[in-house]
């Protein structure tokens, strides 16, 4: 049986293998899933918004600095910088409005903060307008992505 | 900064009894829409943390119909009316006769309809919110957005919660008795600033 870690909105988690971590509800907000696929640490975070300039507040609600955090933690935990790779799913537009882009800014910010921390993503499912609840597997380093699909059926997807 | 530690129970009081007040006009509009009964639950106030909303919540991955309402004016938030798939079925039915399939793929005619219902309900409970606190409050233009349960509300937490770190949300159950069980949950999220205002026009800052 594995381990299984559920991570709320502005928070993130880092994990040995074999831990499976799950996060429920993603709408304009995006998941970010960190893998050392050798040692086999992983780390997810629900970022909410892009970042933030003020310290005083929750840091693991922004992309800048929360991903750092987290990645930080990894390699406390004895990740290498060298085996990581990335998985993001999430940034939908929910509500389609003006001025609701926050999902779009969201990806924008997680990959502008990834690619300046050399973390290449091997793997995206994000943008459209459906909200997305996942999973990331530590030991194989799958992210199964469920959607609301057509039919009232709720599509799985493996990234 | 959190709510938490910055409400009183009085206050919590007064939150409690707006949601009464709206949900109670928000019921009879639906009543008259339908004609049939409608009845209200006593509205619960909850505080939450964003990370935990998902825990106050009965299933998260529920498909669900969804109006939202921004509320513009004095005391912007946001209002939404969320009726479970099988709820939102039975309300287009009563209206106009038919009982959709499937909820992902409704035509033009029954998500107008849906959007409808939670339109008049959400207007109707900032109409009674207004004249109780004579704060000039306006509907804008409603959306519709079939989606799970949890990510709407998480959603809206986020655009109302700002540099909060919680959230207050004033949860009403409404059902419709004499025939099949239909139950919609109607809430309210205020902006922060808004909360300020209201309190401080209630005497109760």
């Amino acid at each position: 049986m594995k381990n299984k870690i559920i991570i709320g909105i502005g928070e993130y988690a880092v994990a040995n293998n074999p831990t499976v971590l799950v996060t429920i509800g993603l709408g304009s907000c995006v998941g970010v899933c960190v893998r050392d696929k050798h040692n086999r640490i992983g780390g997810m975070i629900h970022v909410m918004l892009p970042e933030s300039k003020d310290n005083s507040k929750k840091m693991s609600k922004y992309a800048d600095p929360g991903i750092k955090l987290m990645i930080d933690e990894m390699i406390k935990k004895g990740a290498d910088v060298q085996n990581f790779e990335a998985k993001i799913a999430g940034g939908a537009s929910m509500f389609q409005a003006k001025g609701f882009d926050i999902g779009e800014r969201n990806v924008k910010k997680v990959k502008e903060v990834l690619r300046a921390l050399h973390i290449s993503i091997v793997a995206e499912d994000t943008g459209k307008n459906r909200a997305r609840s996942i999973e990331f597997h530590i030991d194989t380093g799958d992210l199964f992505v469920k959607k609301v699909g057509g039919k009232e059926k709720v599509e799985l997807i493996k990234l | 900064m959190k709510w938490k530690d910055q409400l009183s129970d009085m206050q919590l009081d007064v939150l409690k009894e707006i949601g009464n007040i709206g949900a109670g006009n928000a019921a009879t509009a639906l009543s008259n829409l339908i004609e049939k009964n409608v009845g209200i639950e006593v509205p619960k106030v909850h505080v939450v943390d964003l990370s935990d909303i998902y825990k106050v919540l009965n299933d998260p991955e529920e498909i669900s119909a969804s109006t939202i309402v921004p509320v513009k004016g004095d005391i912007p938030g946001k209002m939404l009316m969320i009726f479970d798939s099988e709820s939102a079925k039975e309300l287009i039915s009563f209206l106009i006769g038919q009982k959709p399939e499937d909820l992902t793929e409704l035509n033009e005619m029954q998500s107008s309809v849906l959007k409808e219902i939670g339109n008049i309900m959400c207007s109707s409970y900032i109409t009674a919110l207004s004249n109780f606190t004579s704060f000039f409050m306006e509907p804008d233009v409603p959306m519709l957005v079939i989606d799970m349960f949890g990510a709407v509300i998480a959603e809206t937490s986020i655009l109302a919660s700002e540099e909060y770190d919680d959230v207050i949300m004033v949860e009403n159950i409404l059902r419709i008795k004499n025939g099949k069980d239909v139950s919609g949950f109607l809430t309210l999220f205020p902006q922060h600033g808004s909360l300020k205002k209201l309190f401080s026009k209630l005497g109760i800052s």
